[in-house]
């Protein structure tokens, strides 16, 4: 029997309770007094319904009778909930399974009964490509009510051959869910993939439970609805799911780990092997160089400046011909004969390098801060790292380089594979270590003004950015791919939600795509009415850069961890030139203030008297990468009194002997 | 393991072969290569396109029994980076009763080299994600991952199609500049082509039974915001295919002359549908027990129907199923429909209580679609419902109509949007009422800025730290009652707060929100009522305990001019609202007003501003109005609207000056 994969695909995951055939009529899961009786949902009372009940069976102990079960139930509180059950789709893969027992009912408050006609049931067909082609099952409840329950279930029979690797089960969608039951019998039939793992985020639960039928079983309960919020950590960190699936490796915890630091020790020996050009092209580079960390920057430098990177494949760098060639898996030898390659493959000369050259470098990879959280529990490197990058060994721990990251400066990695866990490619041990943050310095955008105050309100004059760090990667990728012109609309859009109805000349931009020079813009701009005017006065906001910017976190209340993608800093200074004749009025100045290394803001204003100009200048440093939502109140106040600071804002007043000011 | 080597090396060699053979050019069709050699149109390098479209050409073919065969051949060329997501070839078609019979699609890129796409790289899909089940499928070919700015990108695809309809458009211009445009129509003898001519299309050049229109090197048409979709002026071509009556004539038979033809086939496909039986009459007799007047009725009728489901099933395509409703007895049994479902179920239930009402086919997302010189169905994509009704009931959705009286129309899809009322997109659009004999399209009432507008009271207190703290009571009518009642519908109560503090925390600090009513009226007056306390810290800023300075249009002050580009060329729609907003704001004891402006007066054609101060012993009361009237704004006059709007932003921005009372 050839076992066939089916990767199992995103779908409504509702199904049945008891086994049924198509000729039976539907049976259900008897319903409780207590499910009767509910009038709100007692895990969050502000839902509108509730998924009382979840079950998803997955059977694939035999290979001609494999299925997966699905049953789901609903109450419904309110009118927004009702509008929230509305239309259910059951979909399914054509090649390799069948929709039947499909049925739903409607349990009125009153206790009567609409089952749900096998009429009203439609056929979809959904995409149709080759391999791949779906159906679904899809149906539409009529008027719901609150104080209704819903039933809906179905089952999916896997065609003879065919089994699932693979479970997920998300327990927090966008209804609170009150209990869930799972069970799995794996395919212990297919070849290759002998052992059972599972996985569980935040269910509070000792875990799946093996029965004496074969099936593993988890039953959980009391889980609140996803949300959404800005600022959150990745779904997969903070939601409540199970993942069950069948792994070629048996071992587990460090075990597994060494045996996969083993294994890409060895890929990274076969890939770096030196040859005669590794070793010619390094003693080109590292001519006159004798020092370990200068002749690690000669060689990030050659691999970020001489290799062309498919990153940087727009028109006139690759070929098509070049682009058919590109291959992850090639060794350093080859790509530095054809002189491009995929981001992986600079890594891999970066590395060959540098291990000729005598330095310790490894292949590591790498979690990721968007995707799943590093367990070494969770064996499964694809899952779990899957990205690379190259470890310098540096005294006892580990620096890491990301040559083939485009613009990555040496030494830094993207925002996301910061803060992470890094697996050490290693021939005898296991090599897992902390990849720490970048620093707030690290990551710096520097803002400078130089104004003019009209006495009708209008500022205007030269502004400069220039970005470091994380700042300049994003704003380099943002406009790169652009034209000349492109790249100017595109600041011109950035600088028109910063002022709104400002006018802007003279864009420069400088150092768009260098690998290694940091992005700057300089620009002119005027902003009319930038001062509000009353009689004699202008009142206006000293912090130009700050002018639109809103409350971070204007919600009083939130649910989520707050999670920030980097340390920063930021460094707006700013000039203005008061119109001849005014002067201050009951000015004061913005207050600095800081918290324990992770909160700095630190504004300075002064008057240069022989000019009549204001000299302002705000370095504000957050340190912050994820705090605990029961820190909201605080971090909220951080960013309230930031907002506060910035909006800072000052009165001019015609003196009362000035005769005009122009 | 050795089996799976041996696989590979196989495999390997396979590949070379496989190499070898895609190693010879392929080949474009002639039309691709000559699309292909055409130089791009001028455009302005600051508004550079994303693709040109190079050839855009249909050729449709009536054989002798209505069945039209049609080959549609399609090029662009990649001009910006993003363009390379237009590479993607669609074939639309309805399952069942088109067949596409052929679609391939090529990619040249610079140097001239040529990939033909395979077969295996057409996927089939479905079209509407929305509905219960529809027929509306199609072909696809992906050409993204081949294409670079620069690069070709052509298909060309054959349909067959079986349908009763005999109407087509061609359009000839595009959002992005189009070299060629070409329409060739091919019938056979007997059959005649009558042509309908929009914004500068040419007229056909004929030569026996084949007929051919064709524009070059068009400009893109350029869409600005909120300008009435007419004003674009996008050239275009309507075509009636009339087939002789000699019964050998399958398809392509349904033929519309006069607005009277779509008033007549809408009736008698609609009418059928809606006898009631014994359900419906009872329901519609519970429904209305006890209730004598029009009003009543319709209202009872009318929020029952709307409360049922939305769910669309298309079936029958070719034959107008997308116009046919399903019989008002089935729908009432299952409980959903679509647009004219419901509204058949409700013309239904009405009949039952003695009350008649017509279908009204509508274009539910743009008032501005219809083109009165050319009576089609195509226009519209709604279904909604007119009822006879007597002087008692005067709601903004009533019209007079000299030969049909007095009508409410009434939308039961629009769960929202109270009886009474119409839904905003609405309002304002031509539309077929479905009645044999009406031969003229009929104009939806337009409700006045008064029925949608927001009356907010304010009552705060200044504080002399500069903090505010309040009450706010928004009472919403028309359309920004549907908004409140959408943003309702789609958060909890918290989110919903939260949506309130991000509101009032918008040009301010952060701002805390409880909220102390919510109240839907949509029963009753129809409006939404929201009341609230707030508190913004910091809210004036305090000038070394001397001066106090704060902007008494405390919430949604404007500071973005939605009209900033100075350019220009199409007329802007202004839509009917108003505001009336009364702050009473407690001063801080000690401080007296030293500079404020007491009254603020911006009129023009379109809108009127006006805002007064004014101060009463310890208090300020501050008057906000702002009130659009239905109008259209030419482009000529486009820099005064510029102006109307940077003005009230200046009005909006304006501070009270406080300063503490010396002594």
């Amino acid at each position: 029997m050839i076992a066939k994969l089916l990767r199992l695909f995103p779908q409504l995951t509702v199904g049945v309770s008891l086994l049924l055939n198509s000729s039976q009529a539907a049976r259900w899961e008897p319903i409780t007094d207590e499910e009767h009786a509910l009038t709100r949902s007692e895990i969050d009372p502000n839902a509108g319904a509730e998924v009382l009940y979840k079950f998803i069976e997955m059977d694939n102990e035999s290979p001609d009778n494999s299925y997966r079960k699905y049953a789901l139930r609903f109450k419904i509180f309110d009118e927004r909930g009702a509008e929230s059950v509305r239309q259910f789709r059951m979909t399914y893969h054509v090649e390799s399974s069948r929709l039947g027992q499909h049925s739903a009912r409607i349990v009125r408050a009153d206790g009567t009964v609409d089952e749900i006609d096998k009429s009203e049931f439609y056929n979809q067909k959904l995409e149709d490509s080759g391999a791949n082609s779906f159906r679904a099952k899809v149906f539409t409840f009529p008027e719901l009510n609150p104080g209704d329950i819903v039933d809906v279930q179905y089952r999916i029979d896997l065609l003879e051959g065919y089994y699932s690797p693979e479970l997920f089960v998300d327990f927090q969608e966008r209804w609170p869910l009150r209990r869930a039951e799972i069970r799995v019998r794996p395919a212990t039939w297919v070849t290759g993939f002998n052992y059972v793992k599972w996985m569980t985020s935040k269910c509070n639960a000792e875990g799946m439970k093996r029965r004496g039928d074969g099936f593993y079983e988890l039953n959980v309960e009391g889980f609140p609805a996803s949300v959404d919020e800005p600022n959150s950590p990745p779904e997969n960190q903070t939601k409540a799911w199970l993942l069950f699936y069948l792994a070629a490796d048996g071992k587990s915890g460090d075990a597994y780990w060494k045996s996969q630091g083993t294994k890409l020790y060895r890929e990274m020996e076969r890939d770096t092997k030196a040859g005669s050009e590794v070793k010619s092209t390094l003693k080109r580079i590292l001519k006159g160089i004798s020092d370990d960390e200068e002749k690690l920057k000669a060689i990030y430098r050659y691999c970020v400046s001489e290799i062309v990177n498919s990153y940087h494949g727009e028109p006139g760098q690759l070929t098509p011909e070049d682009r058919d060639k590109l291959d992850s898996g090639m060794v350093a030898e080859k790509v530095l004969s054809q002189g491009f390659g995929t981001p992986k493959n600079i890594n891999t000369v970066f590395c060959a390098l540098a291990r000729e050259a005598g330095i310790d470098a490894r292949v590591a990879a790498l979690s990721n801060r968007t995707d799943y959280q590093f367990s070494k529990v969770l064996t499964s490197i694809d899952t779990t790292m899957n990205g690379r990058c190259i470890a310098i060994r540096d005294g006892e721990g580990w620096r890491y380089f990301d040559p083939g990251g485009k613009y990555l400066p040496f030494g830094q990695l993207d925002w996301d594979e910061q803060g992470v866990v890094a697996l050490v490619a290693d021939k005898k041990k296991v090599q897992i270590h902390p990849v720490d943050f970048g620093k707030p310095k690290d990551s710096v955008q520097k803002s400078t003004a130089k104004f003019e105050l009209s006495e009708k309100g209008t500022l205007w004059g030269d502004v400069a950015f220039e970005f470091a760090g994380h700042f300049d990667v994003a704003m380099k990728r943002t406009i790169d791919g652009k034209s000349s012109q492109g790249r100017i609309d595109t600041v011109k859009e950035v600088l028109s939600d910063q002022w709104p109805g400002a006018s802007f000349s003279e864009i420069e931009i400088s150092n768009a795509t260098s690998p290694f020079d940091p992005l700057k813009i300089n620009c002119n701009v005027s902003i009319v009415n930038y001062a509000d005017v009353v009689g004699d006065r202008l009142f206006f906001q000293v912090n130009a850069f700050q002018k639109s910017a809103k409350p971070e976190f204007p919600e009083s209340t939130r649910s989520a961890d707050l999670f920030f993608r980097f340390p920063k800093t930021e460094i707006d200074k700013v000039e203005i030139k008061l119109p001849d004749g005014y002067e201050l009025e009951a000015a004061s100045a913005p207050r600095p203030f800081s918290y324990d290394r992770v909160f700095e803001y630190g504004p300075k204003l002064g008057l240069k008297k022989s000019t009549n100009t204001l000299i302002y200048s705000r370095d504000f440093m957050f340190a912050g990468t994820i705090f605990p939502v029961k820190h909201y109140e605080v971090i909220k106040g951080f960013f309230d009194q930031k907002h506060v600071q910035d909006q800072h804002s000052l009165t001019i007043k015609k003196k009362p002997d000035s005769d005009s000011a122009s | 393991m050795k089996v799976p080597r041996t696989i590979t090396v196989l495999s390997l060699f396979l590949g070379i072969g496989i190499s070898i053979s895609l190693g010879a050019k392929s080949k474009a069709p002639d039309w691709l290569t000559e699309a292909a050699k055409a130089p791009d149109p001028e455009f302005d390098p600051k508004d550079k396109p994303e693709i040109v479209v190079l050839w855009d050409e249909g050729s449709h073919d009536f054989l002798e029994d209505g069945t039209l065969v049609s080959t549609i051949r399609y090029a662009i060329r990649i001009i910006k980076p993003s363009g390379v997501d237009r590479a993607r070839a669609y074939a639309y078609y309805r399952d069942g009763s088109d067949k596409i019979t052929k679609i391939e699609a090529w990619v040249i890129d610079k140097g001239g080299d040529i990939h033909t796409f395979k077969k295996n790289e057409i996927e089939d899909i479905p079209t509407t994600g929305y509905s219960l089940y529809s027929e509306s499928r199609a072909k696809k070919i992906d050409g993204k991952s081949k294409s670079r700015t620069g690069t070709v990108f052509g298909y060309e695809y054959t349909q067959i199609e079986k349908s009763i309809f005999t109407q087509h458009r061609w359009y000839f211009q595009s959002i992005f500049p189009v070299v060629l445009s070409r329409l060739k129509i091919d019938v056979p003898e007997g059959w005649d082509v009558g042509e309908t001519r929009f914004h500068d299309a040419p007229s056909a050049t004929i030569n026996v039974g084949s007929y051919v229109w064709e524009m070059r090197d068009l400009e893109a048409v350029k869409s600005e915001r909120n300008a009435p979709y007419r004003s674009l002026k996008r050239s275009f071509i309507t075509i009636d295919v009339k087939p002789p009556n000699d019964g050998r004539v399958k398809h392509s038979t349904l033929s519309f002359g006069s607005w009277g033809d779509i008033a007549s086939y809408t009736a008698e496909i609609q009418d059928p549908q809606i006898t009631p039986d014994a359900a419906i009459e009872a329901k519609a007799r519970e429904l209305t027990e006890g209730v004598d007047d029009v009003w009543g009725k319709v209202s009872a009728i009318g929020e029952y129907v709307k409360e049922l489901r939305y769910a669309s099933i298309s079936m029958d395509l070719d034959q107008g199923g997308g116009y046919t409703p399903r019989p008002a007895t089935e729908v009432f049994r299952v409980g959903y429909g679509d647009c004219k479902d419901k509204s058949n179920l409700l013309r239904s239930m009405l009949k039952v209580v003695g009350l008649n009402a017509y279908p009204v086919v509508v274009n539910a997302t743009d008032n501005d679609r219809v083109y009165p010189d050319w009576p089609s169905p195509y226009y519209f994509n709604h279904c909604i419902a007119a009822v006879e009704v007597d002087e008692s009931v005067d709601t903004p959705a009533v019209i007079e109509d000299e030969e049909l009286g007095r009508l409410l129309f009434v939308d039961p899809t629009s769960s929202l949007t109270p009886i009474g009322e119409l839904p905003f997109d609405e309002q304002g659009g031509l539309t077929v009422i479905g009645k044999h004999g009406v031969d003229r399209l009929i104009r939806l009432p337009q409700a006045p800025p008064e029925a949608n507008k927001s009356v907010r009271k304010i009552i705060s207190e200044l504080l002399p730290n500069g903090a505010i703290i309040g009450t706010v009571n928004d009472q919403y009518h028309g359309k920004n009652a549907t908004d409140e009642r959408t943003l309702r519908l789609e958060y909890d109560e918290k989110e919903y707060q939260s949506a309130y503090e991000r509101w009032l925390s918008e040009g301010n600090n952060s701002a805390k929100v409880k909220l102390r009513k919510i109240e839907d009226n949509a029963q009753s007056d129809r409006t939404f009522e929201v009341e609230l306390e707030f508190a913004i810290p910091k809210y004036a800023k305090n000038m070394r305990n001397q001066l106090l300075i704060f902007k008494p249009a405390i919430i949604s002050r404007r500071d973005e001019n939605p009209y900033q580009t100075n350019s220009r060329t199409t007329p802007v729609r202004i839509s009917p609202s108003l505001l009336e907003e009364d702050t009473l704001v407690y001063l801080p004891h000690g401080f007296l007003i030293d500079e404020m402006k007491e009254e603020i007066l911006i009129d023009s054609d379109f809108a009127r501003y006006e805002a007064t101060l004014k101060q009463e012993d310890d208090t300020l009361l501050y008057k906000r109005s702002l009130r659009f009237n239905d109008t259209i704004v030419s482009v000529e006059d486009y820099p005064k609207l510029q102006e109307f709007y940077r003005k009230i932003i200046e009005a909006d921005q304006t501070p009270v000056v406080l300063v503490r009372a010396s002594g």
